[in-house]
């Protein structure tokens, strides 16, 4: 019996030992998103100063050009894009660990992220696999602080690839078959940004869309401008470009100028024409958020004009009717 | 206490360390006083856990536990018979009540007024609908048969025994009272070799098979009928998986510590008739009907066995959420309980089990459960009509459609393929374990928990995902 039980959970020990390594090195989520931060930092290394740092998720990947914003306000410009599936506590931190004196942190980050304070097991193992856990506090705020038993769940996480993502693995080495998960092989520039599309011409857009901030985030975002502030370090937020439904666009123009008005509390606000929010999916590749090459171009030049004519809304401007 | 929640683990591990710890102590120090450190351990370890996952409501449960057991003693110490009759109708009506009022409050003030006002999620008790059903059982027996009054910790220790506590199984003091009465809070390599392999068990049906079918569920409005019955098909899995993993672990901890608990699932999609599926379904709760509603309305020899079948699986059905897609699910299986026991009066011989005539009563059980699950998760009731009128309707069963609602399988073969060929075999040995009459008896066979837990720890997708039955 002891001995069926020890073995019972050696088994699992080295399960666990296996599943570490393997999340460490070769899963495909993980390693991209470990590929980009590694592209990213490389950019931050080569333009010391007075940047443009765009952050978000992969609206902000998909979305925003750097070298057009460049060329716009004459500022090096880093796109900081990741994936949502972080959470919006680690995107902010990675705003913060990245920005220097004198940079502009523009956040872009998606209504979704900045809902609620959770850690994502992406999160997690991301975060363990560019060697920096703190970044699940959510910056030097620290919004959420880690726990003993978070420390547990942690590195619990880092053992657990998940049954798609093995199944996958799998499939690409017996089968040859690319990987269900399609972004890993799109190339990205220099400073950070997917010069490439996944395109689907099944994209539905959104019929509903939050009206505020989670639970938190004034706290947090509040915070956050306070610190960056004591560090020169210029914050702003820009709406991210949404695909919605033709007959939601009332709905969610209205909750999208609500949620800017929630953030606008704390923080200066880029102009977005229609609150970001468009009809046609053919401004899109593959998700209500990712913008095709030609859409980029247009956000792009929007928000570079904004940036280099000084054009934004100071807090407390927004009234929840538009988003300036 | 959530068992895929890692913080009940360490609080769990944390807790139960110190128990033993402070117990190696004291049968050092006063060996004579160990047993009754024992009861009082326990009781503090599952109410501590408790109120860790209640919070505020962790007093509604406490008030509860104290007025049932003062109407237990009332019960147990009058000679009156009014005063007894009081008793019981107070100790089944406040448990009641509170379960009334947590659950179905909403629905009752919305059907006769319209109006809606939201509980506070903070301060719903979890596991409500579950304890309050062993409370109220055990009132009623009290007052059926003689008694003798347990100790207030004792009965503390019964209402409060964490590993079933929040979702079952649903105990009868007979089965739990005596053994947490002798209860040693010891682990011994023999307590853990019964216990692991359950608990490894529930978590590979729960992480692995419950939340990895998950995400296939489509439930979106459709008019295609292969959509429905993909959709339908997949949440009768889920559920299963999700729930019986629970309710194994629930028993494993028990095992773990020595106090034997039933199991709630015996194989029930190896069910030859819906009779049989219900005895190998949610056992518990199914026992708990038929004791303290189907019989006392007359069971089936009062006359009024239709009455009596389609009201106890209604209240079933309404058991499960405050909705009318439940109560219509119980509806669905009085009717189909109806039809059987019409069936068996008509053809008493049973069939071989190997006939061919079984296989086909498998399969129509399947197929009929299986269509029943869609009332259960189908909450909005117009999406339900109109769901049920693409399945019976020949246009929602084109050849297109069928393309459509497969053709995710065939673009992403490897998809869902391995969770999906792990489901059926889990399922094919659960069928082979009836021989047994245990129908885990080859998945805990100690090297298939070896491979189970490293499946446990690899394949877990790492999501949040509470258990189902704990929104009931």
């Amino acid at each position: 019996m002891k001995r069926n039980v020890l073995l019972i959970l050696c088994f699992g020990a080295a399960a666990a030992i296996l599943g570490t390594v393997y999340t460490f090195k070769w899963d495909t989520e993980v390693q991209w998103l470990k590929d980009l931060h590694e592209v990213k930092s490389e950019a931050l290394a080569k333009n010391e100063s007075n940047r443009i740092l765009l952050v978000g998720g992969s609206s902000v990947l998909f979305g925003l050009d750097p070298s057009q914003i460049e060329a716009s306000t004459g500022r090096p410009t880093i796109n900081l894009g990741l994936h949502a599936g972080v959470g919006g506590l680690v995107l902010l931190a990675y705003a913060e660990v990245s920005a220097a004196k004198g940079d502009t942190l523009i956040l872009s980050i998606e209504q979704g992220p900045l809902q609620n304070m959770e850690w994502t097991s992406f999160a997690r193992q991301f975060t363990a696999v560019i060697h920096q856990p703190r970044l699940l506090e959510g910056g030097l705020g620290k919004p959420r602080r880690m726990t003993v038993i978070d420390r547990v769940e942690y590195y619990l996480t880092l053992a657990q690839p998940g049954l798609n993502e093995l199944v996958g693995k799998l499939s690409e080495l017996v089968l040859g078959s690319e990987h269900a998960f399609p972004y890993a092989f799109l190339a990205v520039d220099d400073r950070g940004y997917a010069t490439e599309r996944v395109t689907s011409g099944n994209i539905e857009g959104l019929d509903d869309l939050p009206s505020s901030l989670g639970k938190g985030w004034l706290e947090a975002l509040r915070t956050h401008a306070r610190l960056m502030a004591e560090r020169d370090i210029t914050v702003m937020y820009a709406l991210p470009w949404i695909n919605v439904a033709e007959e939601a666009k009332e709905r969610t123009f209205l909750q999208t100028a609500r949620f800017l008005e929630d953030v606008n509390q704390v923080l200066p606000v880029l102009p977005t024409k229609n609150c970001g929010l468009h009809t046609s999916p053919d401004l899109f590749s593959d998700t209500a958020l990712h913008l095709t090459l030609v859409a980029t171009r247009a956000r792009s030049e929007e928000l570079g004009t904004a940036l280099a004519e000084g054009t934004f809304l100071p807090p407390g401007s927004l009234d929840g009717r538009d988003c300036g | 206490m959530n068992f895929e929640d890692v913080r009940f683990w360490v609080l769990l591990f944390t807790f139960g360390g110190v128990a033993l710890a402070t117990r190696a102590l004291i049968v050092r120090v006063a060996p004579n006083k160990a047993s009754a450190y024992d009861v009082i351990a326990l009781a503090l370890v599952s109410l501590s856990l408790f109120y860790l996952a209640a919070g505020r409501s962790f007093w509604v449960f406490l008030g509860e536990l104290a007025f049932t057991y003062l109407m237990l003693t009332v019960i147990a110490r009058s000679s009156s018979e009014v005063v007894r009759w009081t008793a019981v109708i107070a100790g089944v009506a406040l448990p009641l009540a509170v379960l009334i009022f947590y659950k179905y409050w909403n629905f009752l003030l919305a059907g006769a007024t319209g109006m809606r006002v939201e509980h506070q999620s903070s301060l719903i008790p979890p596991g409500v609908a579950f304890y309050t059903f062993e409370m109220v059982a055990t009132v009623v027996d009290a007052f059926r048969t003689a008694q003798a009054q347990p100790r207030f910790i004792d009965y503390l220790n019964y209402a409060s025994f964490f590993p079933q506590l929040v979702a079952g199984p649903i105990e009868r003091r007979p089965d739990l009272l005596p053994q947490v009465q002798r209860f040693r809070f010891t682990l011994s390599w023999a307590k853990l070799y019964a216990g692991l392999p359950l608990i490894v068990l529930g978590l590979f049906y729960k992480l692995v098979l419950a939340d990895n079918i998950a995400p296939l569920i489509r439930t979106d409005p459709t008019q295609n009928a292969y959509v429905i019955w993909d959709a339908t098909y997949l949440f009768g899995l889920r559920i299963y998986f999700d729930f019986a993993g629970y309710s194994l672990i629930a028993v494993g901890l028990g095992k773990s510590l020595g106090v034997q608990l039933h199991h709630n699932f015996l194989a029930p999609y190896s069910a030859r008739n819906i009779r049989d599926f219900w005895r190998r379904w949610h056992i518990t709760l199914g026992r708990w009907f038929r004791d303290y509603v189907y019989l006392p309305l007359g069971g089936s020899r009062s006359g009024l066995l239709l009455f009596n079948l389609l009201a106890t699986f209604a209240l079933s059905g309404l058991w499960h959420g405050a909705g009318f897609n439940f109560l219509l699910w119980g509806v669905v299986h009085g009717c189909l309980m109806l039809a059987y026991v019409g069936y068996v009066k008509w053809k008493p011989r049973r069939d071989p089990p190997t006939s061919p005539t079984a296989y086909l009563s498998w399969a129509l059980t399947c197929l009929l459960v299986t269509f029943s699950w869609l009332f259960f998760y189908e909450t909005e009731t117009s999406v339900l009509f109109e769901k049920l009128q693409t399945l019976f309707s020949i246009s929602g069963y084109t050849w297109p459609r069928l393309v459509d609602a497969f053709s995710r399988y065939l673009n992403q073969p490897l998809g869902a393929l391995p969770v999906l060929s792990m489901s059926l075999t889990v399922l094919l040995l659960e069928n082979r374990g009836r021989i047994h009459e245990n129908p885990y008896f080859s998945l805990t066979n100690p090297r298939i928990t070896c491979l189970l837990f490293a499946l446990v720890v690899l394949f877990s997708p790492g999501v949040e995902s509470p258990f189902i039955y704990f929104r009931f």
